[in-house]
């Protein structure tokens, strides 16, 4: 089968952080994803443990497959990049701040063997919107702007036109009017795109489907259309309605996100849910795209 | 910070440019050997044809420090050139995973745990007295201090966002290292070196002064010292040449080092 298929992925660290707890997920070949949670949730070290560049000491189980390929096999450093691109997420921290950044953006190709021109590169640049590219490129990230240096950011990880592309809140760190422009480039240039973000109001039309992940697991899968009209999960409407909208406060949550030290006992969102469940304790399992017992009709 | 950025930088440099000039220009325009005894004209003090004076056996001062500091000044930058190489290898290799690495960071910190002068005297004294061993003694002794700032900047450095984007985009160790670890090393090391210099050239002096270092009748900045002490109430001048050019160097390194700091080589 093609595109990207997760089964049963566990992570835990070595401190004792059972960081991912069973994350079961498909996407298709071409299709584009948003991963929505909040910081702890598990996103980046998902993106890591596809990449094989989890910290020492960390132990993964399950099985994760791109293309019927197993990943990140035995020689993760040959797919970083070329079958998995990775956008990283502050695009003014990502680059070496002593180097041009020309240079650096020629070690994607550089680091999988292949050599670039600088004429090529300049081209490349250009095609993503970098003006005056030729000589932009000789400068240090400190005389880049945040949007440019993103743009840059982009054409390297999709320099090798990768089978997916892994995007860590690629829009964190830009302004919003150039946040929908960034996720536009991105999903341009890639095929199969999962992009982690939390501007939930940016990625309409942009993205095929949402996955909200809270403490480490899947809580809801849904259609990008239907997701953004009315998310089950009480999670992911809290997440909806912490959205700046015209005419309305943004209503905060309450609480503090599951810690990835704690046991599994029951459903990890019970404490700061609005609707109080009789059935709390219990694990509430991923059905019909939500794992909530309230949202699955029990 | 002991003076600001400009003003030590000119003055270091200017220290630097002085003794330097003596040793370098110096032969070429003062051409008595350093070497020549008359004992008719023994511990003279400064005149026309000697400069500086003459010590015990007659020797033209002047001529013994211009030649005494090139021995002082290479044996000083090779200690510490030495003490850098192998001190930021070692230091790199302890950034990595795995047993051999703690391996290696154990054995930088047993290195510092030891008294670096004694065991440096220790050294001389098992591979025998001379310039040569002294200064294997003194690098010896000298790389685990480089080793340890290594091993600190360059870990800083492993967990920065930016060598993560660049791992996660294929960039292999040894070139996340050369390229993106490296680079950031040089301001900080230069500052440490410069500093070492001047510790070394004046520990340096201090093996030559009890003996250890350069033997007679070859010029060296810490035997001039030596030979002086036995007459210095009577012939005070003996001690200003070498004392001038070991405190230069010392003040130029001093300076230099607070402006590397400061800067990082740069502005």
């Amino acid at each position: 089968m093609t595109g990207l298929a997760i089964t049963q992925l566990h992570v835990r660290f070595a401190n004792g952080a059972h960081v991912l707890r069973g994350i079961d997920l498909t996407v298709a070949k071409g299709e584009r994803l948003a991963l929505v949670g909040e910081s702890g949730c598990g996103k980046t070290t998902l993106i890591r443990a596809l990449l094989g560049l989890l910290e020492p000491g960390a132990r993964v189980l399950g099985q994760m497959l791109l293309d019927g390929q197993e990943v990140p096999g035995p020689d993760p450093r040959a797919l970083r990049g070329t079958r998995i691109g990775y956008v990283p997420q502050n695009p003014l921290s990502a680059l070496n701040p002593l180097l041009p950044v020309g240079r650096q953006i020629a070690e994607a190709w550089e680091a999988h063997g292949r050599r670039i021109a600088d004429a090529t590169l300049s081209a490349e640049l250009a095609a993503v919107g970098i003006a005056d590219a030729t000589r932009m490129m000789t400068y240090r990230p400190a005389r880049w702007s945040g949007g440019m240096l993103q743009r840059a950011l982009i054409l390297a990880a999709t320099a090798h036109r990768p089978a997916l592309v892994m995007a860590d809140e690629p829009t964190s760190a830009v302004d919003r009017p150039l946040a929908r422009q960034m996720l536009e480039l991105l999903a341009e240039r890639s095929g199969t795109l999962i992009a982690v973000t939390h501007d939930l109001d940016l990625i309409d039309g942009l993205v095929d489907r949402v996955v909200v992940l809270y403490g480490g697991r899947i809580v809801e899968d849904a259609p990008a259309a239907r997701f953004l009209v009315g998310p089950r999960h009480p999670y992911a409407r809290a997440l909806l309605e912490a959205l700046p909208r015209p005419g309305r406060l943004p209503r905060g949550l309450d609480g503090d996100p599951p810690s990835p030290l704690a046991p599994d006992a029951g459903c990890a969102f019970a404490p700061r849910c609005p609707s109080p469940c009789a059935l709390a304790a219990e694990l509430p399992m991923l059905a019909e795209g939500v794992a909530c017992h309230l949202g699955t009709g029990r | 910070m002991i003076a600001s950025h400009s003003s030590a930088r000119i003055t270091g440099a200017a220290l630097l440019t002085l003794v330097l000039t003596l040793i370098l220009i110096g032969p070429l325009v003062w051409s008595v050997s350093p070497t020549d005894q008359n004992l008719m004209a023994v511990v003279q003090p400064p005149s026309v044809s000697h400069p500086i004076g003459t010590d015990q056996y007659g020797r033209d001062l002047l001529a013994r420090l211009i030649d005494g500091g090139r021995v002082s000044l290479i044996s000083a930058v090779l200690i510490v050139g030495g003490s850098l190489v192998i001190g930021t290898l070692v230091g790199l290799a302890a950034t990595l995973d795995g047993i051999v690495a703690r391996l290696i960071t154990q054995a930088i910190d047993m290195a510092l745990a030891l008294p670096s002068l004694i065991l440096a005297l220790v050294i001389v004294g098992a591979l025998g007295i001379g310039m040569g061993n002294l200064i294997f003694a003194f690098v010896a002794v000298g790389w685990p201090w480089y080793a340890r700032l290594v091993r600190g900047i360059a870990r800083e450095r492993l967990s920065a966002p930016d060598i993560l984007a660049a791992r996660l985009a294929g960039v292999g160790r040894l070139a996340v290292m050369t390229g993106h670890v490296v680079p950031h090393l040089a301001a900080r090391l230069a500052a440490a070196a410069a500093l070492d210099l001047g510790y070394t050239l004046g520990a340096l002096a201090g093996f030559s002064y009890l003996g250890l270092g350069a033997q007679a009748p070859a010029a060296e900045w810490g035997l001039m010292l030596r030979d002086a002490q036995m007459f210095f109430t009577a012939a005070p001048w003996l001690l200003i040449g070498p004392c001038a050019c070991i405190g230069a160097v010392v003040a130029a390194a001093l300076l230099l080092a607070e402006d590397l700091a400061q800067t990082g080589g740069r502005g």
